[in-house]
């Protein structure tokens, strides 16, 4: 029997929880790219790469896309448990997914890395 | 057990689902969406790192016809799924909960969302 029914946290309240805070850095992370893009209409290499290269904008990059890893994983795990109801397919999936994220979030701290 | 005599009626295409409804599942499309689209942009943005030479050749692909839509359906998407989330946030707070304010924001979601993806639409054609 099962006794609580939650994503990536202990409970359901916690993954409730950490589904708000990380739309929230997620969204001040948005805020920051738009107020980049308006200042930049022209984005140049020089520009960019100095950009990246400034160890505030890797931390913040780096945990917006922890963000998205925790988002997704909570979204993508309700939005499963609703929908697919053999349960063998859905362990499958809900496993594809989480893998997937961790790759992207590797794959977003190399890139960043080597800037 | 007569709770298993109840009928069920799930004929998605018979429910005519409520503005909130529709604010709800376009908000779970345009997550699935933007899961999808998540490594085109860190294929992006690495190619893009990588020297002059690859910023200048990524800046050109995105210019592709197909690649400005796909653009497009993804900021599209992410604003939808931003402005929804915010109207969670509020009702999260305990404002705007009763149905008649719930509708009112659902609509106002839907409304703000495409008068974004237009704005959108025009700042990348």
């Amino acid at each position: 029997m099962v006794m609580t029914a939650s994503g990536l946290f202990r409970t359901g309240v916690q993954d409730w929880f950490y589904q708000r805070v990380s739309a929230v850095v997620i969204l001040l992370y948005t805020l920051m790219a738009i107020s980049v893009a308006v200042r930049h209409p022209h984005m140049d290499f020089a520009v960019w790469h100095a950009l990246f290269s400034h160890l505030g904008v890797k931390v913040m990059t780096i945990l917006a896309l922890l963000s998205v890893v925790v988002h997704a994983w909570i979204g993508l795990w309700t939005v499963t448990t609703d929908y697919l109801k053999c349960s063998c397919i859905r362990v499958v999936v809900q496993t594809g997914v989480i893998v997937w994220l961790v790759a992207l979030f590797v794959a977003g701290s190399i890139i960043l890395g080597g800037v | 057990m007569s709770l298993n005599k109840q009928p069920i009626y799930l004929n998605l295409l018979k429910i005519r689902l409520p503005v909130m409804g529709v604010c709800s599942i376009l908000h779970r499309i345009t997550g699935i969406l933007i899961f999808l689209g998540t490594p085109f942009v860190l294929w992006a943005l690495n190619s893009s790192l990588k020297s002059p030479e690859h910023f200048e050749s990524i800046v050109m692909d995105l210019q592709h016809p197909v690649m400005k839509f796909g653009i497009w359906v993804f900021l599209s998407a992410f604003l939808y799924h931003a402005i929804a989330g915010v109207r969670h946030l509020i009702m999260d707070m305990g404002a705007a909960e009763d149905l008649k304010a719930a509708r009112c924001t659902a609509y106002g979601t839907l409304i703000l969302s495409i008068l974004g993806a237009l704005m959108l639409g025009v700042c990348l054609w």
